[in-house]
């Protein structure tokens, strides 16, 4: 390893310059002189025949010496190195690590071009993506409106496709539900969303099959639907659904994917209070009604029966509507209310052909995309370059040393 | 001119250019391995195996980073210092039958005096400043390309040098 004492003084670099000259033979110094000719004379000279055998090898053009590297491996120790090694060290090493580093970069950079182009594909109209429509819930268009399936608000709670309530609790006839009957931690939330689709006029029928469609997968109800395009080319669909609540999120998603989303808007308000009334008539109306039922046992006198019958008639009619108004708020919570319109934009869809307006956009979208991943493949590939520097530089450095760490040990 | 000579041209040149170092370096490159592994076998192989690498690498010379003789001793000198890595030890020079070559018939006692305290003040040096002796003196290199060889900064390679030279004046003139 050098030394740190390497400041050469003025008298060190005169003596240098003395070396020099003396080497050169024109030097002053008899001294120095003598050194250099007694050194001189240690010289080692290359014996005859390995001279002559390099010259050979010399002229016919420094090939590849036969077993060269193999009589130098066998005097080392070492072994022969393969065919694969001897290519590999025909490579200039230092651009080994660089290129990898690149072709992995580039390989990152293309899974994420490639993830990038597949979510702009998604966020397309659906002209091309939608699904193939079903056939009885395909709206009728051309024109008129046509009504779809619609489902009364009642029917939710007797439809087999309802998903259970969100709430734990079932409106059975005598479970306690006093407040503790209510846990005050359970939030009753009722959610709504609106969502306004553009599409190309050519393309609205496709929408429209495609909101029922997203409705059945989310075992949704359409309310009400309505679905029209008039010969001028203008048109729209919108439609009121019944989304159970914890597929709201999912549902949304799969319908903004249906067409361009010009708006989206969600809602939620908390009605826990609102289920505390009816819960707390519903259950002193249970409790009377038992009381009434043991009087009743007990009556003796016919006035005093048809008094009780006619107390416990009251009592029943207020179980009853405290129970009914219990099972539309959980309608309320378990199912969320959706309204999606659809509005034609007024182009033409797959058949109005590729317009220079779109190529713009494409143009522009593609653009975007080639900067995004420009960028993403810088950040990735200046920290890996940066790292490979110093590894590069630590791997060489360390070679030195390891290599004249002999040098150290003589 | 033909296309196929017109680019071959170049590859001729390097290889001329090549064979042009190869003649006024080979026992220059011998004289400098030798001093390092000395082990005249040893030394043979290894010059051979640093002109090969030489001639392999011949096209990643570049000019800037100092002259074609000081690129090539830089191999010669990993191939040196490999090899000793392999070996592990060191076969001192003086152990070896003297070559008939370079031994003088006619050495007289004081000459061969002369040697002997030389040749014990060269091993006595630091594996550096021998390797820094016979690059300077048997080389010929300058202190740049000493430099360059080495890895250090000049100032260094002047440094070891001096220090080397200081130890062999005092030697020759300690020998009676």
């Amino acid at each position: 390893m050098p030394r740190r004492d390497d400041t050469l003084t003025l008298e060190m670099e005169r003596e240098l310059d003395a070396l020099d000259l003396t080497l050169a033979g024109e030097g002053s110094d008899r001294e120095l002189a003598e050194v250099v000719r007694a050194v001189h004379a240690e010289r080692a000279a290359p014996r005859g025949d390995f001279a002559r055998e390099l010259d050979a090898w010399a002229a016919d053009g420094f090939g590849r010496r036969r077993g060269a590297e193999a009589e130098h491996g066998a005097t080392a120790g070492a072994a022969v190195p393969s065919r694969a090694a001897r290519l590999l060290n025909r490579l200039p090493r230092f651009s080994l690590l660089p290129a990898l580093a690149v072709a992995g970069s580039l390989l990152v950079a293309l899974v994420v071009a490639g993830s990038a182009l597949q979510g702009a594909d998604e966020e397309r109209p659906a002209s091309s993506a939608a699904p193939a429509p079903t056939q009885d819930r395909r709206p009728a268009a051309g024109g008129a409106t046509a009504p779809r399936r619609e489902a009364a608000p009642d029917e939710l709670s007797s439809s087999a496709a309802a998903p259970a309530p969100t709430e734990p609790l079932s409106p059975g006839v005598d479970e306690p539900m006093g407040d503790q009957g209510l846990d005050r931690r359970t939030r009753r939330v009722e959610r709504a969303a609106s969502l306004v689709l553009g599409a190309p006029v050519d393309d609205v029928d496709d929408v429209a099959d495609g909101v029922v469609r997203a409705t059945d997968q989310a075992r949704g109800v359409v309310l009400t639907s309505n679905v029209s395009s008039d010969a001028d080319g203008t048109g729209g669909a919108s439609f009121e659904l019944r989304i159970p609540s914890d597929r709201l999120g999912p549902t949304l998603a799969s319908l903004s994917k249906l067409a361009d989303v010009k708006s989206r808007n969600q809602s939620s308000t908390d009605i826990t209070s609102a289920f505390i009334s009816p819960r707390e008539r519903l259950t002193d109306g249970l409790t009377e009604r038992k009381s009434l039922l043991r009087q009743l046992a007990k009556a003796d006198t016919p006035n005093e029966t048809a008094s009780i019958r006619a107390r416990l008639r009251t009592t029943s009619s207020q179980i009853a509507s405290s129970r009914a108004e219990l099972s539309t708020l959980r309608q309320r919570t378990s199912f969320s209310r959706v309204t999606v319109a659809v509005e034609a934009t007024g182009e033409g869809g797959g058949s109005g052909g590729w317009t220079v307006r779109d190529a713009l956009d494409d143009a522009l979208r593609i653009l975007t995309v080639s900067l995004g991943v420009a960028l993403v493949a810088l950040a990735i590939l200046l920290p890996i370059a940066l790292v490979l520097a110093g590894l590069r530089a630590g791997t060489r450095t360390l070679r030195r040393r390891r290599r004249e760490s002999v040098l150290d040990a003589g | 001119m033909s296309e196929t000579l017109t680019m071959a041209l170049p590859s001729e040149e390097a290889r001329s250019r090549f064979e042009e170092l190869y003649r006024s370096s080979r026992d220059d490159v011998y004289a400098y391995v030798a001093t390092l592994l000395r082990d005249r076998t040893a030394a043979e192989d290894v010059t051979a195996l640093a002109f090969e690498r030489a001639f392999r690498r011949r096209r990643l010379f570049d000019a800037r980073r100092g002259s074609e003789r000081a690129w090539l001793f830089g191999i010669a000198r990993n191939a040196a210092l490999d090899e000793l890595r392999r070996r592990g030890r060191t076969i001192a020079l003086a152990a070896e039958p003297e070559d008939p070559e370079t031994a003088g018939p006619g050495d007289e006692a004081e000459a061969a005096l002369e040697r002997a305290a030389l040749r014990s003040a060269l091993d006595q040096l630091a594996p550096r400043e021998r390797e820094v002796v016979a690059l300077k003196f048997f080389v010929g290199l300058s202190n740049e390309e000493l430099a360059r060889v080495l890895k250090v900064s000049p100032s260094n390679a002047g440094t070891i040098l001096h220090r080397a030279v200081q130890r062999l004046r005092e030697v020759c003139h300690a020998t009676p």
